[in-house]
């Protein structure tokens, strides 16, 4: 059974906005990996994770944008989030990444954040 | 079991595949539905089952998908009892990988009220029990 996860891609006054929804599992985790790592490459350091159609995430998901916000804010980049759903916040809480990241309600905020 | 009486559980026992990982957490939400867990609880105890479930394909079978999981789910009258069940080399407790960094452990001790590890002499069995 395939997860219904999906990633859509925009890019605002430089920022990329990725909205991921449906279940980001331990299956699909790489596939966000490599999008963000493939736009690294391209030079982009701006990103904005829309989390409004995220169900459900897993302990590796949340270890690769870890992992990536450190790359990201080595190049002077950052990725904000926003959006969380009162799951995913939880979950947020609970392994201390409410603290390292800069989460909004709305994309509005998280792109006037990057001025 | 007595005559009669309603036995509320499900037994699942799936190759050790993260792509089955969401047929899982789908069956596992349906059942909870029809016995009426809330939503919000049924969010957390399908994470639990995700982070136990996962570190049992990683680090019972190292992704051998030739081997069994069993997951039980059983619906106590105050409680949500959850088994996950390996017959690989077994979950070494913290030893979880470089990317996730210990935390599925750490998201699962954080949502039960309670959990047992019993290394068998092939794999290992994680109960958690939740209140709901």
């Amino acid at each position: 059974m395939i997860t219904n996860f999906e990633i859509i891609e925009e890019e605002k006054n430089g920022v990329v906005v990725l909205r991921v929804s449906g279940e980001l599992d331990a299956l699909v985790a790489p596939q966000l990996k490599d999008r963000l790592i493939k736009l690294m490459e391209l030079d982009k350091k701006n990103f904005v994770l829309d989390f409004e159609g995220l169900s459900h995430i897993n302990s590796l998901a949340m270890g690769i944008i870890r992992g990536r916000l450190k790359d990201i804010r080595e190049k002077n980049g950052d990725i904000k989030l926003i959006k969380l759903n009162d799951h995913i916040t939880t979950i947020f809480e609970m392994v201390g990444l409410d603290e390292l990241f800069q989460i909004f309600n709305t994309e509005e905020e998280a792109l006037n954040s990057f001025n | 079991m007595k005559k009669g009486e309603i036995m509320n559980e499900i037994v699942l026992k799936v190759p050790a595949s993260l792509r089955l990982m969401s047929l899982v957490r789908s069956t596992i939400k349906n059942y909870l539905e029809i016995e009426k867990v809330s939503n919000s609880e049924i969010s957390k105890l399908l994470s639990v089952v995700d982070e136990l479930a996962t570190n049992a394909v990683e680090h019972g079978y190292d992704y051998d998908e030739k081997d069994m999981l069993v997951i039980r789910v059983i619906k106590e009258t105050t409680k949500i009892v959850i088994e996950v069940e390996d017959f690989g080399i077994g979950f070494q407790g913290e030893g979880n990988s470089k990317e996730e960094g210990g935390m599925g452990l750490n998201i699962v001790r954080k949502i039960v009220d309670g959990i047992d590890m019993v290394k068998k002499d092939r794999g290992l069995m994680i109960r958690v029990f939740k209140y709901i």
